[in-house]
């Protein structure tokens, strides 16, 4: 009863998908399998069914547009006692073009419920980044992005994070499909955890920034690849210098044979923590629980016609919570169709 | 703690400064750049030189070969030597080949440099000439680099024939037999005008089309995957592939790579025989790459850039039913 909401939102947005050109939308239906080493059911080899709805709202004038867009996600893990996920993402951006610059400002809130029969795990994310390029520089680029966003998982444990970031990068294209950056991240975070041992609330904080040195290089032609690659320094609370981290995303497709495609991401961070004697293990919150983690991602699909495509596709994830003590890991592998329309 | 931290911080910064710094010298002064010029065209035209004498060389060992061949009786060991010969002056005649393509893209990338220069010191030249008693100096400087810049500009190609005339032609109403002919020779090489360029907007649409098809495609995926993790804050934008002027596409030529400015070339090129076909403005386009030169060069939509193709493309296609109804008509 609790997923009927979503469904008719979908519904109604994509009836009026038909009436507005300006909108986009897809629907999407997956089924396979998934693995994961956390605990009860998540634990064995199960069935994993998915379906997914995008819809985007695009109002485009002559330098600039605005867009807003909603996707829903209900998850379904294992058959006899499931574990239910819906997520929901609602996205805002607006982008105009100056003489000079293209300056765009992006609002998004993303909600995650899962719920099985012992818990309820909630997490959402919120995000508003403002991003420019200048064009001042003769061949370079300089996009330059700033944003705050707020992050919050709630189960048996509460966590929070604040963060403000700015990023700095300088592109200079080396060929024509080419492109090389680099620049500079920053960072600054605030963490706070609740947690409940024996009946007794803990309250823990952490505060820290997070900066370094980015590389950036782009390809785009017969395909394309993008790698971003940061060294970041970590300073905070509970560590000592000299905490550091590489942090890689990397970005590769291809379409071939005219309706085939085939798209791989990989993120990969590997992170050196000196722990200072006020850390407690499992306690003290450091920045490891809310974003680091290791993925691959794989997608091929078949283009059946303009508006079907057939694909499937498999994940690999790791995460190092609570510092290499304790991680978490997990597999999918899933067929899926999308139906999509619009612009 | 504070202190280590506060010097890391130092040093990230200045390393940063240095870096930056370094990549983004790339300002070699105008006359460095005008003397660079000027060697490489000299050296151009000694290699061409040399190469033209090589050549000159292995038409002569050729016909040597061939003269010999066509004895009665034939010395093939002088044959054999000659020909050992030639192939180490074709070796030569590629490698020097290889070095003049080189020259040239050197050639290339400094004139695009030097255009860029000439038209910021004529814009801030024509600034300070309103007001100024200094005028005449001024509007002398600005012949002066306009002269220079005329040489390094890039080129704007266009339709060679004119095609209001074209339409205006009537071969069945022109009795004059050679006067037919001539007519009839005009329009076939307008025809075939017409379908290179249209076989040029083709590849680049169809390439044009891939790279928005994988940039779109990229980012569904990027999507896709944002919402795969549950754990993770990876939507800033710095962090997927952007659609922005240094990913534009430039187009593959028969003969190599063009550049990014090549790129902003082809779009001028592509206005000026859209405006050529758009004969008395019948049909109003809504494209807004009525931009100036410039701007492109920095701000570019590639989608737009695709609608003009795509223009171009169905202009020419019409042009070329004109053209051949014309020819096929004929009596």
């Amino acid at each position: 009863m609790r997923y009927d909401y979503p469904g008719i939102i979908l519904f109604i947005l994509i009836i009026n998908a038909f009436v507005f050109p300006q909108v986009d939308w897809r629907i999407n239906s997956e089924v396979g399998l998934f693995k994961s080493s956390g605990y009860g059911i998540l634990r064995e080899e199960s069935l994993l069914t998915r379906f997914d709805g995008f819809i985007k709202y695009v109002y485009e004038e002559d330098k600039k547009n605005a867009s807003l867009s909603l996707r829903v996600r209900p998850e379904f893990y294992g058959s006899d006692n499931p574990i239910n996920s819906i997520k929901l993402k609602a996205e805002g951006g607006y982008f105009q073009v100056e003489e000079n610059f293209n300056w765009g400002l992006n609002v998004t809130g993303q909600k995650n419920f899962f719920n099985d029969v012992l818990f309820d795990f909630t997490y959402d994310v919120f995000t508003v980044v403002g991003d420019a390029a200048w064009y001042y520089f003769g061949d370079l680029t300089l996009n330059t992005n700033a944003g705050y966003a707020y992050q919050k998982i709630k189960g048996n444990e509460k966590y929070k994070l604040d963060l403000f970031f700015a990023d700095l990068k300088l592109i200079s294209p080396v060929s024509s499909s080419i492109k090389f950056g680099y620049g500079f991240y920053f960072e600054r975070f605030f963490i706070r955890n609740e947690i409940d041992r024996q009946n007794i609330l803990t309250t823990n904080r952490n505060d820290g920034i997070r900066l370094g040195p980015q590389l950036n290089i782009n390809y785009i032609r017969d395909f394309i690849i993008n790698i971003d690659y940061r060294m970041l320094v970590h300073e905070s609370d509970f560590i000592e210098y000299f905490s550091y981290e590489h942090w890689i995303r990397a970005v590769a497709g291809k379409i071939f044979f005219n309706y085939w495609s085939i798209f791989l991401l990989v993120d990969y961070n590997s992170y050196h923590f000196k722990k200072n004697e006020d850390y407690i293990e499992g306690i003290t919150p450091l920045y490891t629980p809310l974003n680091l983690e290791n993925r691959i991602y794989l997608k091929i699909a078949y283009e059946l016609s303009n508006n079907f495509e057939l694909y499937t596709k498999g994940g690999y994830f790791k995460d190092n919570l609570y510092e290499d003590t304790f991680s978490l890991e997990g597999w999918n592998a899933l067929i899926g169709i999308e139906f999509n329309g619009g612009m | 703690m504070k202190k280590q931290s506060d010097s890391i911080l130092v040093k990230l910064f200045f390393a940063f400064i240095l870096i930056t710094g370094m990549i983004s010298v790339n300002g070699q002064s105008l006359s460095n750049l005008e003397n660079r010029y000027r060697q490489l065209n000299n050296q151009y035209d000694k290699e061409i030189k040399i190469l033209d004498s090589l050549r000159s060389i292995y038409t002569y060992r050729t016909s040597q070969i061939d003269a010999e061949k066509k004895k009665k009786n034939p010395d093939n060991e002088r044959v054999i030597e000659l020909m050992s010969g030639s192939v180490s002056i074709s070796n030569k005649i590629e490698a020097q080949n290889k070095r003049i393509v080189r020259i040239e893209n050197d050639i290339e990338n400094i004139k695009q440099q030097l255009h860029k220069i000439y038209v910021s010191k004529i814009d801030s030249l024509e600034l300070l000439k309103t007001g100024s008693e200094d005028e005449a100096r001024l509007n002398a400087e600005i012949l002066l680099l306009t002269e220079k810049n005329i040489l390094v500009a890039p080129k704007i190609l266009s339709l060679s024939f004119n095609p209001e005339k074209i339409l205006v032609i009537d071969l069945n109403g022109t009795k004059d037999a050679k006067e037919k002919s001539l007519y009839k020779e005009y329009l076939n090489s307008a025809l075939s005008e017409v379908n290179d360029v249209l076989k040029k907007v083709s590849l680049q649409i169809s390439e044009i089309d891939q790279i928005i098809a994988l940039q779109t495609k990229t980012k569904k995926f990027l999507e896709e995957a944002e919402l795969e993790s549950n754990m993770i804050i990876q939507n800033q934008r710095s962090t997927s592939p952007e659609i922005d002027v240094t990913n534009s596409p430039a187009f593959r030529e028969s003969d190599g790579v063009t550049t990014s400015s090549d790129f902003v070339s082809n779009i001028k090129t592509y206005q000026f025989i859209l405006r050529q076909l758009d004969i008395q403005q019948l049909s109003k386009t809504d494209l807004k790459l009525n931009i100036s030169l410039d701007e492109m060069s920095r701000n570019l939509d590639v989608k737009e850039y695709q609608k003009l193709l795509n223009e171009v493309k169905e202009r020419l296609q019409e042009f070329k039913l004109v053209l051949a109804n014309k020819i096929g008509s004929s009596k």
